[in-house]
């Protein structure tokens, strides 16, 4: 007896679209870009300025597609990214790459034509790093990839900021310094208790290749000068002691929870709290840091 | 060797291709009237009408 399998080709839900831009990543790059929109000196239309959000948040999921894209084969060893659309098999790559291209046009040229092209210029640049210099160069290769990746989510601010001046100068490049500081301690916590996953992929992060004392230290150093960055506006005159307390007692409280994930020896992802906890509070960490920072600055202003 | 008028799918198979296809159109529909307004707006922004 012969048994007859046939396999049926479904369109794609747009649900799976929608997740494929990864709404999560977006939302934070979205608030970020939003933060250096409103810090920024001088005024924009209203309706530029929601067009110029759009299209962040539009090259965020640009970017967000194309990785999937890319990384079908990694995000199928991994226990936390093998639901997503294109390992789970609801959606052909093919698709994935068209939508992805689809909307990294759309968004480069419509910020071009709408609001100005450096920041169309900006946008594009950072489409390309996440989804070329990260994505494909550096990930599978060195485990210094979040590190030098970073950049990509780093842009968001800045290029808010050029949607509004039409120029970059030293106030939005350290807002970029902030999260490309931040991003290697965040990512590393994350690493740390998620080892076995991006292990089984091949992917190697810095708790796979250099092992979990080292990583701890990486993040105890990497958090120095991001608290640094941090305090920077403030020390530099270009914010009031609102955000200079705030990014301090912030600081603080990271350096701390950074400091117990050093001390921490353990092996086993379930005793692994200090990294979950500092994980989870570098995500209100630069959510806080952004919208305090953008409120002082409209406050001055 | 299918006939060229018989469908490949069964009834549920094609009520299940039908509904994505219909609940991909209302998407489409939604974003172009969307874009519509968004570059209607972008226009008068620009010209400096508002």
């Amino acid at each position: 007896m012969t048994t007859v399998t046939r396999e049926i080709i479904l369109p794609a839900d747009w649900r799976d679209f929608w997740a494929l831009t990864k709404p999560r990543v977006m939302s934070l790059v979205v608030f970020t870009a939003l933060c250096g929109l409103l810090a920024a000196p001088g005024d924009i239309h209203p309706v530029l300025g929601f067009t110029a959000i759009l299209c962040i948040a539009v090259g965020a999921g640009a970017s967000g597609a194309l990785n999937q894209w890319y990384e079908s084969d990694i995000d199928a060893k991994m226990a936390r990214t093998a639901k997503r659309p294109l390992p789970a098999g609801r959606m052909d790559r093919q698709a994935a790459l068209h939508f992805g291209v689809g909307l990294a046009g759309f968004s480069v040229v419509i910020m071009g034509m709408a609001v100005n092209w450096l920041s169309a210029g900006l946008l594009a640049f950072s489409i390309f790093f996440y989804a070329v210099v990260y994505t494909i160069w550096l990930k599978r290769f060195t485990p210094q990839n979040i590190v030098i990746g970073g950049a990509a989510g780093a842009f968001p601010p800045v290029i808010g900021w050029a949607a509004v001046t039409g120029d970059v100068t030293l106030l939005p490049l350290l807002l970029f310094a902030i999260i490309f500081l931040w991003t290697p301690p965040h990512f590393w916590a994350l690493a740390l208790f998620m080892k076995a996953d991006y292990a089984a992929a091949g992917v190697p992060m810095l708790p796979v290749v250099a092992g979990q004392k080292a990583t701890r230290n990486q993040i105890f150093i990497y958090s120095f000068p991001m608290a640094a960055a941090a305090i920077a506006p403030y020390a530099l005159g270009m914010t009031s002691w609102l955000y200079g307390a705030a990014a301090g007692v912030l600081s603080v409280m990271f350096l701390a929870l950074a400091f117990a994930v050093w001390r921490n020896p353990a092996t086993d992802a379930s005793a692994m709290k200090p990294e979950k906890r500092l994980f989870a509070f570098s995500i209100l960490y630069l959510f806080l840091l952004f919208a305090i920072f953008a409120a002082d600055r409209m406050l001055i202003s | 060797m299918i006939a060229p008028d018989e469908s490949p799918y069964t009834p549920e198979e094609t009520r299940l291709i039908r509904q994505r296809q219909a609940a991909r159109s209302r998407i489409m529909a939604v974003l172009l009237v969307a874009m519509c307004v968004l570059f209607f707006a972008i226009t008068v922004a620009k010209i400096g009408f508002w």
